[in-house]
């Protein structure tokens, strides 16, 4: 990856684009788990896609990169939750678009579903983009063990929602 | 078997959270345009160094070699070849730990790569060279090879922080440092073990977190097989390009985040945009209008008026924090510097609870389901001739190991009236409610609070309402 942002970085569209499709998914999950509308969602990848481009230059770090980006693209979901003023909870959402969504992105908002605002963001960092507890610490500006107790909850209420039979004992 | 089902579910974690998603032929539109805009954009940059002369490194270079024939002159011939790709230096002042580099720009870098022959029982490999145990926390491993382009760009500097211990040691015929944090469980912080490679042209970092025995990281990195390759693409940075990042880099930390933090430190908070207690503050994203009425603090839990455990989120977590008569037993907290984050001591405090009392109505057109009834306690120097409060210059946290989070980021604990009481809407809705237009609602929250930052004359409490959109409502707590 740091290659491709080196040549990104040399004015290397190629690179710049395989570096960007190679997060675009990842980028997708942090972008539907906020604005949980995909239209939203895309307006923030693609507004990230160009300040990432635009910015490049002043990464000191590359194998900071990831942090980087992912700190562009939240910031640029909060714009656009600011902007459009859109706070969709999930049940006004299965109103509005329930054929045209597919089923895999139907699912990934279920599994969102049971958690909050604060757990969605340490869960999809720590899965899928795959940081440390101290690098979402960073990201998201709160202490380490507020993202690791973020993620224990994260854990118990999709165990308690998807995987019950696994749970061993009840509710807190 | 209770271990066996934590590694399915983690497993089935993994895999319903790296589910592709469909992106949708309008969604991947948008992100097609974003991309041809950045392709005409570097067609035109490339167009435009073409006819511009690429100096390389030449003042870099220059700086190197006069260093290496200074070194030649006082040493001999033997310093040169020892200098390698780089050489360090390494300044400790107490607990502090630093590493300079300097590259040798003569030598052409190679890509490096470093994968674990051996990892301890539990740990297994992650993605992006993180590897972690899904049974137990803080027994994660990084492992970072560093480049002569890494180490170059990186600014050329580690810094470390709280070493207890630096052992010089040799792994893998490499000069090696394993530095070990002071008190690593107690307050969680991770081990490191950095391998120097100066004659092949790499750096190897290895961090262990908390949990994990230094002995173990140590194992890792015996067990670490290191691969190099020549690539004629890595190449440093021009003096010229190496002025284009700085100036960037410059203007953004002149309009950025950053420069905006700063200015709200520097600022403060007005005083006059802090709500009075017993005066109402709107909160528009929800539509809900609250106002504080009254603010008590107790001894004993079971003295706040209208008390019941139904009011708890968590039973357990206020359990093991009280004594039989409701009040707080002792907990040891960590006051550190807010600028320099560091250690200022470690203390054994005691605490109280603090009922505020809220009025809230919805005045919106429309049902809103998610009211949001918590809120957080922020601490606050008061107002001084600027009229403005500022943070106080330390703040408290747990000890980690106390395990203690009745006060975590300051939220209350308790809401006197949850509408979400079972399930999944207990658990992640607990503090929520849904109101109707024209509904109110009174109700009673309450906090830990540290009895010294009760007392404490120079700072006060203010409380932020914790509204939907993640706005800022701050409220005053005292007349």
């Amino acid at each position: 990856m740091e290659e491709l942002i080196r040549r990104a970085r040399a004015y290397d569209g190629d690179a710049f684009v395989e570096l960007m499709e190679q997060h675009k998914q990842s980028m997708f999950k942090v972008a539907f788990a906020y604005l949980k509308r995909e239209e939203d969602a895309a307006d923030a990848v693609s507004e990230t896609i160009l300040d990432c481009f635009e910015h490049l230059g002043s990464l000191k770090e590359p194998r900071y990169f990831s942090t980087w980006l992912v700190r562009i693209l939240i910031n640029n979901c909060k714009d656009i939750l600011k902007q459009s003023q859109k706070v969709v909870s999930m049940d006004a959402l299965e109103g509005v678009e329930p054929i045209r969504m597919s089923r895999e992105n139907r699912e990934f908002l279920e599994y969102l579903e049971p958690l909050s605002q604060e757990e969605r963001m340490a869960m999809i960092l720590f899965y899928v983009w795959g940081f440390r507890t101290r690098e979402i610490a960073q990201i998201v500006n709160q202490k380490e063990s507020t993202v690791k107790s973020r993620l224990l909850r994260g854990r118990e209420r999709i165990k308690q929602a998807f995987f019950p039979e696994l749970v061993s004992g009840g509710n807190r | 078997m209770k271990q066996e089902n934590m590694s399915r579910v983690e497993k089935k974690m993994n895999m319903m959270w790296n589910q592709p998603l469909t992106i949708s032929e309008k969604s991947e539109d948008k992100i097609q345009r974003a991309y041809a805009q950045v392709l005409r954009q570097c067609e035109q940059k490339t167009k435009t160094r073409k006819v511009r002369s690429f100096p390389g490194h030449s003042l870099r270079r220059l700086a190197v070699a006069s260093m290496a024939a200074v070194m030649l002159v006082g040493t001999g011939v033997g310093v040169a070849a020892a200098m390698g790709y780089f050489t360090k230096g390494v300044e400790q002042e107490k607990e502090n730990l630093s590493y300079s580099f300097q590259v040798n720009y003569e030598l052409q870098p190679v890509e490096v790569k470093a994968e674990p022959e051996y990892l301890p029982q539990g740990v297994e490999m992650g993605s992006d060279g993180k590897y972690y145990d899904s049974q137990k926390e803080g027994r994660g491993i990084s492992i970072l090879p560093i480049n002569m382009l890494n180490l170059d760009t990186s600014e050329a500097q580690m810094n470390f922080r709280y070493v207890d211990q630096v052992e010089h040691t040799t792994i893998q015929d490499m000069e090696a440092d394993v530095i070990s944090s002071k008190d690593a469980e107690k307050y969680h912080r991770g081990n490191d073990i950095l391998l120097f490679n100066p004659s092949q042209g790499y750096v190897i970092w290895l961090f262990g977190d908390y949990g994990l025995p230094v002995e173990e990281l140590k194992k890792v990195a015996e067990g670490l097989k290191i691969t190099t390759e020549e690539n004629p693409a890595l190449a440093y940075d021009s003096q010229e390009a190496l002025a284009a990042k700085e100036a960037l880099a410059a203007k953004e930390a002149s309009g950025g985040f950053d420069e905006a933090y700063a200015n709200f430190i520097a600022n403060g908070i007005q005083a006059g945009d802090v709500t009075a207690l017993g005066e109402e503050r709107d909160c528009p994203y929800s539509g809900a209008r609250f106002r504080i009425e009254e603010v008590q603090v107790f001894d004993s839990i079971y003295e706040v008026p209208g008390y019941t455990e139904g009011g708890l989120y968590d039973k357990e977590e206020l359990a093991s924090w009280i004594n039989e008569d409701g009040t707080h037993k002792p907990y040891a907290r960590v006051c550190y510097d807010r600028e320099k984050g560091e250690i200022l001591r470690e203390e054994t405090v005691n605490a109280k609870f603090m009922a505020v009392n809220i009025h809230v109505s919805h005045y919106g057109e429309t049902e809103q389901e998610d009211v949001a009834l918590d809120a957080q306690l922020v601490s606050m120097k008061k107002p001084g001739s600027d009229g403005a409060y500022h943070f106080p210059d330390t703040f408290y946290d747990a000890v980690p190991s106390e395990n203690y989070d009745l006060q975590m980021d300051n939220y209350c604990f308790y809401l006197s009236t949850p509408q979400y009481l079972e399930g999944d809407t207990r658990l992640h809705s607990f503090f929520y409610r849904a109101m109707n237009p024209g509904e109110e609602l009174s109700y009673t929250i309450i906090f830990a609070v540290d009895e010294d930052v009760l007392a404490d004359e120079n700072n006060e409490l203010l409380l932020r309402l914790n509204a939907s959109a993640g706005e800022e409502y701050l409220c005053r707590l005292e007349k």
